[in-house]
């Protein structure tokens, strides 16, 4: 007799900043100008989808007589980040974040939707980045990996350093389980699904000891166990960001933030599936302490640096085993938990058994993984290249350059695209799939922002909360949806073609709201003293996660007064550009 | 059967070179064989490697991101 899940569904977001490069007019040369231009020069009307919900940045940017540095300065502000997503076809958030462009799949339901909306994302990036030439004849490349050149300390160390952007994944987990059992259970497990999931990088940075090769890209950014930051030349493993963008009382959005980007596939699958199977577990109480890491920062770093596998790290119990060992123990626990709650899912079942049979390859015959893992593909193209005398070791800048361009989304410049390369992957979607959902968002309250975009444009939007305009054009009415995993079935009723109806009928579901933000604001960070109590200071992690809770309580404050702030300013915009809505409804 | 790798006794790294790695006769025949498979694709390789790899990871410099 199984025992009942109680496990939440595991809604999955995904937000890829993307290396971005542009062509410089002057000369033949690259510059890292490229990512304000690429995201503000967009145009919704490329997917012939006019009502992006965003006003066009450009028109502001003309009012504003704002130098290009001020310009970002002001549009990365997080308060106006609303103003200037772009709401892709998909339900996809496109965006301008910290000079990156920075695409975010749609909410979806499964591993499997999730990686087909990732791969969706690149091909619109790939597409965008071709729109740019045919009407502004402007060159980018754009890569879909996490490092680079660069001096994350603005210009106080040389571009040797090294810089990170991120992959970040987001999983929706019940409020229920606590802060103390996320960072205790989540924390290893994200070190140790290195050895499946990393991208591979040649050399290291930010001051990390040379490596021929790793398997992570981003590991020697981190240095710290847990953290509220995700920038900078330490970062913490388990991040402690909290803003759901639901009900605060019944959903945590966990931020997971050392992944890598994934170019394969089936490494992609895996990651999803597996992080998501963990965070199944830890609700239903069924994984225990036994993966607890003693120097979990230190682990990542040596992880990442023992390509061959064979160094061990230590657990709490004074054991040491393995990584690769102890990511099987992890899939035959897994196993373990689908027998025990009678779980038959199919996603989530052959996440578990392809990862039980790469961990077998990786041990015995890694070549075997061409094509699913990442960092073993991207190796063994270049140790072929060495062998072959094409370059000659791991220290030449062909192999760097090598590990850059097999990130390239251009299927005529990126090592991973190209054809014969490509056709040795190994894909769990087709070309037609990818390319329909681009237009096909899932059929999460993604999909629900999409049809009313369609019907009556979205103002302004974020993940929770769609502005709308009354038919005035003066008022907007905000249509909260605060439960990432409501079902299709109860958005699609909202539905109609008339603006006054469909606030009618959203008002009696109670989803919209007489302010702009739903009410209590300050509940957002309701929990924080009550998780805070979790933690001791007796021990340096419980002292730092105290810090961590402590710190976010402090941001509330802020960001009440901040809302309030953005709110007048809005207003004050919608009286400048009273003529702005009609104009949109206009277009076709 | 997963061959397991010892660490060095002295407690030195081991070194990370492919050729060094220990491995039976028979896995190194199949190794060998996986690596004859990616000859067919070293004419894409081989056009990647066209672009001046310094000029290319010199300028490869991106702004930290999160």
């Amino acid at each position: 007799m199984s025992r009942e899940s109680k496990a939440i569904p595991k809604m999955i977001g995904i937000e890829n900043e993307y290396g971005c490069l542009i062509r410089s007019k002057l000369g033949n040369y690259y510059t890292d100008e490229g990512g304000a231009p690429f995201v503000w020069g967009f145009k919704p009307e490329w997917f012939s989808f006019a009502r992006s919900g965003a006003w066009d940045p450009t028109a502001r940017l003309r009012d504003s007589h704002m130098s290009d540095n001020d310009a970002h300065e002001y549009f990365k502000d997080t308060r106006w980040q609303s103003l200037l997503n772009f709401l892709m076809p998909n339900g996809a958030r496109f965006y301008l974040d910290m000079a990156h462009p920075e695409i975010c799949i749609p909410i979806c339901r499964n591993p499997l939707e999730a990686l087909l909306h990732d791969r969706a994302c690149e091909w619109m990036m790939n597409f965008i980045r071709e729109k740019h030439y045919e009407v502004y004849g402007n060159e980018y490349r754009l890569f879909k990996n996490n490092t680079a050149l660069g001096d994350e300390l603005g210009g106080r160390r040389s571009i040797d350093s090294g810089v990170s952007y991120s992959t970040h994944e987001n999983y929706l987990v019940s409020r229920g389980v606590s802060i103390k059992e996320l960072v205790a259970k989540e924390l290893p497990f994200l070190v140790i699904r290195t050895v499946l999931t990393g991208a591979g990088k040649v050399w290291a940075q930010n001051g990390q000891p040379h490596a021929d090769y790793q398997l992570s890209q981003r590991s020697d950014f981190f240095g710290h166990t847990i953290g509220l930051h995700t920038t900078g030349t330490s970062r913490p493993i388990k991040n402690f960001r909290d803003h759901p963008y639901a009900d605060h009382t019944r959903f945590r959005r966990v931020h997971v933030i050392p992944g890598d980007g994934n170019m394969c596939e089936m490494a992609e699958f895996l990651k999803l599936g597996l992080t998501s199977i963990m965070f199944m577990m830890i609700e239903d109480g069924f994984l225990d302490d036994r993966f607890s890491l003693v120097n979990p920062v230190s682990d990542f770093h040596q992880i990442s640096r023992d390509i061959y596998f064979r160094e061990k790290i230590h657990l709490s119990e004074g054991v040491s085993k393995r990584p690769i060992d102890l990511m099987k123990e992890y899939a035959d626990l897994m196993w373990e938990y689908f027998e025990t709650f009678g779980i038959r899912d199919e996603i989530l079942r052959m996440a578990v058994t392809e990862a039980r049979r790469l961990l077998g390859l990786l041990d015995s015959h890694m070549e075997d993984c061409f094509g699913e893992l990442d960092h073993v593909t991207k190796r063994m193209l270049i140790e072929g290249a060495i062998e072959k005398g094409r370059v000659s070791s791991w220290r030449d800048a062909k192999a760097k350059m090598m590990d850059v361009q097999y990130a390239n989304i251009n299927p005529t410049e990126g090592l991973f695209y190209r054809p014969k390369t490509y056709a040795r992957m190994k894909k769990l979607l087709t070309e037609v799939e990818v390319e329909r959902a681009v237009f096909s968002p899932p059929p999460t309250r993604s999909r629900f922002q999409v049809e009313v975009n369609k019907r009556f444009g979205v103002v302004s939007w974020d993940w929770q909360k769609t502005f709308i305009a009354m038919r005035d054009r003066r008022e907007l009415f905000v249509v909260c949806t605060d439960d990432p995993s409501i079902p299709w079935e109860k958005l699609e009723g909202l539905l109609c073609d008339d603006r006054e109806e469909f606030f009618n009928r959203c008002t009696e579901a109670g989803m919209t709201s007489p302010n702009f933000f739903p009410a209590n604001i300050s509940d957002s960070y309701r929990f924080v003293d009550t998780e805070a109590s979790e933690f001791s200071t007796s021990t340096e992690q419980g002292g730092d996660s105290l810090k961590c809770l402590k710190k976010m309580r402090e941001i509330e404050g802020d960001e009440e007064f901040l809302h309030k702030k953005w709110l007048e300013e809005l207003r004050k915009f919608l009286e400048q550009k009273k003529g702005f809505l009609t104009e949109r409804e206009d277009e076709e | 059967m997963a061959e397991q790798k010892k660490i060095n006794p002295e407690g030195e790294k081991p070194e990370e070179e492919a050729s060094e790695v220990p491995v039976s006769p028979e896995l190194q025949k199949k190794a060998e064989e996986a690596k004859e498979r990616l000859d067919d694709l070293m004419d894409e390789i081989d056009e990647i490697l066209e672009e001046n790899a310094e000029e290319f990871v010199k300028t490869y410099v991106q702004r930290g991101g999160e």
